[in-house]
Order: structure tokens, then sequence, then C-alpha cells
């Protein structure tokens, strides 16, 4: 299937069925670029660490199933640095199969000449000045959320799975959260486990470089009080840069990204564990960006994307980042969702 | 709790009004009554009423009222009486003796609910807008101005809405209601206004098709209201302008969708920015596409029954506030 067939029946599989959509986002920020948040200096030595980690690993050729929806309806979508990444047909969910083991997990993101990289000192305040602006919008949008949906009070909050220090450091300064946890961080952020249930609990950029989202969403709800509020940021693999581009998706690669779910992929994982979903978008700034940015890797099959990326103007290729960020068809997928059931 | 339920008035708003108790586990609807016989074969399994009386005489703990505004006090009055909780649509009456009636009914009434559907308050993009403001992200309120209007019909001269005995009031008392009760939702009780209050368009009418006002709170916040039956292109919007920034809505979700999407824009002041010329923020919106006031009215009227929650939305300040704002606005014309 062309790239073009492919869109149009992600159009069709999102209108034409239950519509998941409750609210659309448009934002635009013209000072956040590709090149301020992954500068070339820096993230292609963290792109070639992942790629030497990577490219020492078995090839795998068992049996795959959608870590999300489990059915084994996946089509091989693209290879990168030798391992596979399928479509799930079911979902439109994008993942790496067959999944790593633990070991080679934890080995990557503790242990590996990368992890050693991104502890550093140096990547860390690096990634601080980069990212301050982008961390502030953040924890305001989520303080909104927050006083939006439970009200104006101070809360117990978990970041879960945080890699960054920088980030901790200004979520603790927000003025709704009387006491801040971590669980399960990457280095160099220190472990700070909470042994009561929070009210809030912030799952940023993690499910995408999970191996077993359910096995992940069960942890998660054991330290979520019913009635909490999960807030969820992570890459869609339904998103417009990640299908264009596939294996040319510079920031898309093993094992950073394994589960890469659709709007409608997060939001059956999450009711199945006892969710309702708040609140599910894809405000993401920068797809059209990266497709630009990688114009002379755009698949020769994707005549669309490549008429649109060569033949017109930033004004209608913003028009266009503000069309897949109301319709759910960014990369960038944020959720508010609320535990509403116990399931065990 | 399953609270037996009679709606009077099955036109428009008794239906959508229907369709929500139906859905809603705490309700039961045991009776209707409307003046119109035929009413009767769309709702075969449900005891029919033609007198509001007879309906009240039947065995009931709720009575949902969407009549012409001329009748709304006497049945609330007499619901009160009976024991019963109250649920009105608005406007609360035609006047502000009507309101206060009404008032005083339930002060004599054994912790019965009454509660008035000004139902804007429970649209998403207002909820969301109530919500930014308290958080006191943007400081405080310096002043906001609401359109809400309305293309008149063909019939517009001729309908019951252009009665003055049945109604009271012209497209101020009828939809302005809304924006004047959100204006007072988001800025506080006004001590001043001014206004026009016009004939522009339906000259065959007794009553007012536009409103220009002006309103000032005591602290200083200063409101515009444009209020229109001439707005051949229907429009809702309202802006809101803080000290730190701004928040818009436009649109308002109905079953039509006439007023178009339901959106809130909001952006924080920008003087200095490296990117954005001054007067052009970094702005966000957010677009609703799903209208759940009907049903989160009303289920906040169960749980005001239930004693889960206190009434804070729709009450009988509220409904006495909008009157005397719209008789002020009406005498200052004079």
């Amino acid at each position: 299937m062309s790239g073009l067939e492919r869109w149009f029946v992600l159009q069709i599989d999102i209108y034409g069925k239950k519509d998941i959509k409750m609210i659309r986002y448009k934002f635009l920020d013209t000072s956040i670029h590709e090149m301020n948040i992954h500068p070339n200096s820096i993230f292609s030595k963290e792109r070639e660490l992942a790629r030497m980690f990577v490219s020492q690993l078995e090839k795998n050729n068992s049996l795959v199933y959608c870590p999300l929806c489990k059915s084994g309806n996946a089509e091989l979508f693209f290879e990168k640095w030798g391992q596979k990444y399928y479509l799930c047909e079911t979902d439109w969910s994008v993942n790496l199969l067959p999944l790593p083991d633990q070991k080679i997990m934890r080995d990557y993101f503790f242990t590996s000449e990368l992890a050693k990289f991104r502890s550093s000192t140096e990547y860390q305040e690096l990634a601080t000045r980069l990212r301050q602006g982008l961390w502030s919008n953040l924890v305001e949008w989520i303080e909104g959320r927050v006083r939006r949906y439970v009200g104006m009070d101070k809360y117990h909050v978990i970041d879960w799975g945080s890699k960054f220090t920088g980030w901790i450091n200004r979520l603790e300064k927000a003025h709704f959260i009387s006491n801040l946890n971590m669980e399960e961080p990457l280095p160099p952020v220190k472990s700070y486990e909470s042994t009561v249930q929070a009210d809030l609990i912030c799952l940023l950029d993690v499910i995408q470089r999970t191996t077993n989202p359910h096995e992940l969403l069960k942890k998660v709800s054991k330290k979520l009080s019913l009635n909490g509020l999960l807030i969820i940021t992570c890459r869609s693999g339904s998103g417009f840069d990640i299908l264009t581009l596939r294996e040319h998706s510079d920031n898309v690669f093993p094992l950073d990204h394994i589960c890469l779910p659709s709007p409608k992929g997060i939001q059956k994982l999450l009711e199945e564990h006892g969710y309702k979903v708040l609140e599910l978008t894809t405000p993401g700034l920068l797809d059209v960006e990266f497709v630009k940015n990688a114009k002379g890797k755009i698949p020769s099959d994707q005549y669309f994307q490549k008429h649109l990326i060569s033949q017109f103007d930033e004004a209608t290729l913003e028009r266009m980042q503000i069309f897949l960020q109301q319709n759910n068809l960014s990369s960038h997928l944020r959720v508010v969702a609320r535990r509403v059931e116990d399931r065990k | 709790m399953i609270l037996k339920t009679a709606i009077i008035g099955m036109g428009k708003m008794g239906r959508i009004r229907k369709k929500e108790l139906d859905l809603h586990p705490g309700f039961e609807v045991v009776a209707i009554c409307d003046v119109n016989e035929s009413v009767r074969k769309d709702f075969p399994n449900i005891q029919f009423h033609k007198n509001w009386e007879d309906a009240l005489n039947t065995n009931l703990d709720v009575v949902i009222v969407c009549t012409f505004n001329n009748i709304i006090p006497d049945i609330v009055c007499s619901a009160l009486e009976k024991g019963l909780h109250v649920f009105s649509e608005k406007p609360p009456g035609r006047s502000i003796d009507d309101v206060k009636r009404m008032i005083e009914a339930e002060k004599k009434a054994k912790n019965q609910i009454i509660k008035f559907g000004f139902n804007h308050r429970f649209h998403y993009a207002i909820m969301e807008t109530k919500s930014i403001i308290d958080s006191g992200r943007y400081g405080k309120i310096l002043w906001a101005r609401g359109i809400y209007g309305k293309s008149g019909g063909e019939n517009f001269e001729s309908s019951w809405r252009s009665n003055r005995k049945l109604v009271g009031g012209g497209i101020l008392l009828d939809q302005g209601i809304h924006m004047l009760d959100l204006l007072r939702y988001f800025l506080g009780d006004f001590s001043e206004v001014k206004s026009f209050v016009e004939n522009c368009y339906w000259k065959n009418i007794e009553l007012e098709d536009n409103v220009f006002a002006l309103l000032k709170t005591s602290d200083n916040k200063f409101a515009m209201l444009h209020s229109s039956a001439t707005h051949w292109k229907h429009k809702f919007s309202l802006d809101i302008f803080l000290e730190n920034g701004y928040i818009c809505v436009n649109g308002i979700l109905s079953s039509t969708r006439s007023y178009g999407e339901e959106s809130i824009t909001f952006a924080k002041k920008q003087f200095e920015s490296e990117v954005n010329a001054i007067g052009k923020p970094r702005e966000e919106t957010i677009y609703f596409d799903k209208d759940d006031s009907w049903r989160l009215e009303i289920e906040e009227f169960y749980d005001c029954i239930i004693g889960e929650k206190r009434l804070t939305s729709g009450t009988t300040k509220d409904a006495l506030k909008a009157m005397e704002l719209i008789d002020k606005l009406y005498k200052v014309e004079k």
C-alpha cells in the first residue's frame, strides 16, 4: 500500500468508526524547531551510540503480535538498524517486534555507552537549556488540566520514568504539587518511590520505550488513587512524519522507540485498565518540519508528501501542521485520563 | 434513589430534558404535560396531562418546567408548596416580581432544590474559561465583551417568542440572559449599566430585537454586550481580557451547530518576545466536539437533591440577579 493510500485509510479509520475525539488542539509556536530540541552536534552522537548498541543485537524472526491490542494482524512496516517495525492493522500502532528482552533493555537504558552519555552533566545541562521553554509550557499545561479536572489544591504527584534532572527541578516548582516522587527513572535521575497512592501520575514519553504497555499500566495503577489523574505524552505511530518517513525518521529508532500507539490504540489500552479518557489530542508542532528537514529521504511512493513539501510555502505547511493537530494525526500524543475502576 | 419526575411542557426543551432524564439512572419520568393533545401519541407509555395542576397532583418527587415564561412562576410556586424539587428553564418568568414570588415559595419550602437552566455554564468552553480564570494565571479580569446573536426566522414576528404577554421581553430576556449570566459568573455583579434597546428590523413586534449594553462592576470591571435577533449568521462569542492574558470563547455547540464549533482560545500577554511581535502572542486553541451540557446540568441537579453537592449555579439568586440586570437595561434606555 502506498503512503497516500495509507493516509486515506487512516482518515477513514479515524472518521468512519467510533469517534474518539472530544477536544482538539490548535497551537503554533514558531520558536520551537527540531534543531532547538535535537541539535545535530549532540543528537547525532546520541543516535550513533544507539545504533552501535542495537546493531550488536541478534536478529530475531519469531512470531510477532501487537503489544497493545495483542493481535497478530501486523505487517512489516520498515527496518531500522537490523530491527523490524510492524504496523498493526487493527489499531494503527507501530511497534518494534519481536520485543527485546529485559536484560537488553536494562543494558541499553542503564549501562550502555549511550546511557552514560545521557547521564553526563554536559548532556543534562544542554537538555535543560534547550528544553526550558518546552518544560515550562508542559508544566503550565499539566497545571491547567489538574485545575480543570480536580480543582484548586496541592496534590501528591509521581513522575514516572523521568530521564532529565532539569525536568524534575522544573516540575517540583509547580504550584499544584505537595509531594513529588520519582518512580522507575532513568539515570541520572534518582528513584524516590512513593509508599502511598498519588493523586496524579505523569507518564511522559515513557510508553514509547516500554516493551509491555499493559504491565506498565498495571504498575502505574497500583500507585494511582481511584479517580486520580494520569497524564501521558508519547510518540504516536499514526503520526504524519512517522507514516511518511518510516526508517528515515531520524528521531524514531530502536530501542528508544518500541511501542508507538495510535490515538485509538492508547484509548483502548487505557480503557482496558479502568481509565476514562478525558482528553486525547495530538498537539504536535513538528511533524511537517521533520518531513521537510528529511525531504531528500521521503520514500519514492509518497507523492502527496513530496508535492506538499517541495511545492508549497511556509504558510501552507503551517496550515498543514494545524490540520494534523486538530485531527489527531500528529505523532505527538497527549492524554489526560482518570482512573475510574480497579482492574486487577 | 430514583426520583419520580414530571415534565411540564413538551416542546423542544421538554424533549431535550426528557432525553437526558431517561439516560440518568436517578430519574424516572412518570408523567408529561402539554396543552397540545397531539403530544400524547409521541409518548404512549407515559401518563399524559393537558393541565399542569393535574400533573402536579400525581405521585412525584421532581418537576421539570419547560413552558412559556408567563406560567413558570405559578408552576414553580405550586410545585414547591407540594414539596417537590423543581428544575425550570430560563428565563425565570417575565419580571423581577416573578422571581421574588418564587424566592418566597423557596423560603417556605422544606429544603427542596430549585434550579434554573442557565445551561451555558455547563458547556466545556465555559468550564475551561472558569478554570483558567480561577487558577489566577492571567491575573484579574479587566473587561469582557459578549455577543450572542441569532437570526429571527421567517415566522419570527408571529412566533410565541414575540408575544409580550407570553414571554415578557425580547431577545435580551430570551437569549441574551445566557450571556448576562456568564458575564456575572465571571466578572461579578454589575453596579452600573447603559443600554440601547431597539427594534432595528422586526418592526411589527412589541419586543426588542437588539440590545447594545455597557456594564460596570463596583470594582471597575467593564463588559460590553450585544444581544441580537438580527444576526443573520448565528453567533456566540465571549472575550475576556485579564491583566496578563486573554480568553476568547467562540461558538457554542447546539443541536444544529448553527453557532459553529465551540472553541476557546487563550494566550498570555507578550510584551517582549524573540519571535512574535507585540500584539501577536502565542495562542492555544481548544475545540470541543461534544456538548454534554444538558447531561451535566441534570447530573448536578440530581446530586444536589440527594445531598451530594451544594447548588452553585442556576440558583434563585442567579435568577434574581439576571432579571434585575435585564430590568435595569430595559429601564435605563427608557
